[in-house]
């Protein structure tokens, strides 16, 4: 058993050691590209700060010379690295803030997981809820608590952004105004990642072990072989994101408080709904499965049980899978909050199991 | 019952030896299945897809990946190169045997044409499925229509060269142009 043990340490030591800090991570800067195409910031850039390119303007800072725009989508890429740093990108909002990060990292693997980030620099007793990461806050902004922050890492935080705005707009050298600007939008970058990140219901319901789900072994490669599925399946459509973004309804955010993007703390776990003008983080964890999180009883798996959306939100309903002709079992979400196609699926002998094993069959999302 | 016992224990060697083999085999096969999509050397031509003639000067960016981590994972660039095209369009580049290292990424971007890459089509980011670069391929570079759009068009080369990282001055000089062009855009649209 130790000696498994080490061996399982030694390849996860292996393949993660060498991380550094370039980064490609696909979806991030996608999404990251068509919010900034969506916002007034080009327009603000021009006529409140004088920069006649607004988003196409040049910063350079540590020999890397880079457009508005692409210092925006850099932070949001690199906001995974070193990887561990993603131990803070999760937010429960059904918890208080100073709880509702990620715990569930209590499974064999997963614990080898935590012992590599607490030897590389970060311990789960230093671990923050995504949207205190984000924002510095413990409490709805703005007359929340703040948190201390104790990292080796640089943090990257909204407080951050506005720290080096600030010296960009004050500096009297036109390199430092440069560096800070650059700054800045890196820095927003990280935070736009971290808002990113709580669209996705793993991330909301505190389900870390879906990211370490089977996916094959095709390659020598032991990090190919498993995935988040959903992140996976977005990272391999990238046209989704694009489709997203020619989409012309979009919400608005009148004199919206910082945090209330993240939570606004009007979810309480009783009051699923489809409304815009919840968090983020409560509209994914209202509406949407993660795949350990699916209709889990509380007594049996407490960490991995939601309220909703409940076995009595969803209908069973079967459609002719494109590619292979087969008929596949799908659920739909048809009450409690948004109506969702697909939100489900089964495999394809679900259909044949008599009704009381179907509700503690193991569906996909 | 000696004899037996000697029998039983050539047959665990003979066992051990078997598995031993297998498990090299098993080895052998991941390593050849990961190195398929890399070579030594991998050339190419690039031609206008209307008339077929070769396109001199054409930026050729070529990356491969490493994904790192487990659970918690990234990609990060290994390496990366910028070649132009010569007068007959074509260009060669080294490439990467290494069964830990992501197939590569390539982008070719000419001035006045659609900026190809490997893994996503412009202007809708939909999959490209029809591309194999196993030692030499051609590639069509399509015409840039007056109703795209240089801010759509700017966005898409950033996200397919991951222009942020790296060293990728080449490619980031030849479409800096599209970029003041993108900005005349968003204004005219503003206004």
């Amino acid at each position: 058993m130790i000696r498994r043990s080490i061996i399982v340490l030694f390849l996860i030591v292996f393949f993660v050691s060498n991380a550094v800090a370039y980064n490609d991570d696909i979806t991030h800067p996608d999404i990251t590209d068509q919010a900034i195409g969506k916002s007034q910031l080009d327009k603000h850039l021009k006529t409140n700060i004088g920069l006649n390119n607004g988003i196409s303007t040049r910063f350079t800072y540590n020999n890397q010379q880079n457009i508005v725009k692409d210092w925006l989508k850099k932070g949001s890429a690199d906001e995974d690295s070193p990887i561990c740093r993603a131990s803070n990108h999760f937010h429960d909002p059904l918890e208080s803030w100073d709880k509702s990060y990620m715990s569930d990292d209590n499974t064999p693997i997963a614990i080898k997981i935590r012992a590599f980030c607490t030897v590389t620099g970060w311990p789960t007793f230093i671990r923050k809820s995504n949207v205190t990461w984000a924002t510095g806050y413990l409490d709805p902004a703005p007359e929340g608590k703040k948190a201390s922050f104790f990292s080796l890492y640089e943090v990257y935080n909204w407080d951050k952004a506005r720290d080096y705005y600030y010296k960009a707009l004050t500096s009297l050298e036109n390199s430092a105004r440069e560096s800070f600007f650059a700054k800045t939008f890196e820095t927003v970058g990280h935070t736009l990642h971290l808002l990113q990140d709580v669209s996705v219901p793993a991330h909301v319901r505190n389900d870390f072990q879906s990211h370490l789900t089977f996916n094959e072994a095709k390659t020598i490669d032991i990090t190919k072989w498993v995935i988040q599925p959903f992140e996976h399946f977005i990272k391999e459509n990238k046209g989704i994101v694009e489709a997203f973004g020619s989409d012309g309804t979009l919400p608005e955010f009148p004199s919206q408080s910082l945090t209330k993007f993240w939570d606004t703390d009007q979810y309480t776990g009783s009051n699923p709904s489809s409304s815009t003008s919840i968090g983020l983080a409560e509209y994914a964890n209202a509406n949407f499965l993660s795949d350990t999180t699916i209709f889990k009883v509380e007594i049996l798996d407490p960490l991995h049980s939601y309220p909703y959306p409940a076995w009595s939100s969803v209908e069973e309903y079967d459609e002719i899978e494109v590619y292979t002709g087969n008929s596949i079992t799908y659920l739909r979400k048809v009450s409690d909050g948004e109506k969702i196609e697909h939100l489900a699926k089964a495999k394809w002998y679900y259909k044949y199991l008599p009704s009381f094993m179907k509700k503690s069959y193991r569906f996909r999302t | 019952m000696e004899n037996f016992a000697v029998l039983r224990q050539i047959e665990k060697n003979i066992n051990g030896i078997k598995m031993k083999k297998m498990i090299f085999a098993i080895f052998i096969v991941f390593i050849c299945s990961s190195c398929s999509a890399s070579s030594s050397e991998m050339s190419g031509t690039v031609i206008d897809a209307e008339t077929g003639k070769p396109i001199e000067g054409a930026v050729v960016l070529v990356e491969w990946t490493k994904t790192k981590g487990f659970g918690f994972t990234r990609t990060e660039s290994y390496k990366v190169i910028e070649v132009l095209t010569d007068k007959d369009g074509k260009f060669k580049v080294s490439g990467v045997i290494n069964p830990f290292v992501n197939a590569p990424d390539v982008t070719i971007y000419k001035k006045g044409y659609v900026c190809w890459n490997s893994s996503i089509i412009f202007p809708d980011y939909r999959n490209r499925t029809d591309f194999k670069w196993d030692k030499t391929y051609t590639f069509k570079l399509e015409h840039f229509k007056p109703e795209y759009s240089y801010d759509k068009h700017t966005s898409f080369i950033s996200s397919a060269t991951r222009s942020w990282t790296g060293n990728k001055q080449l490619i980031k000089e030849s479409y800096r142009w599209e970029e003041l062009e993108a900005s005349k855009e968003r204004n005219r649209k503003s206004n």
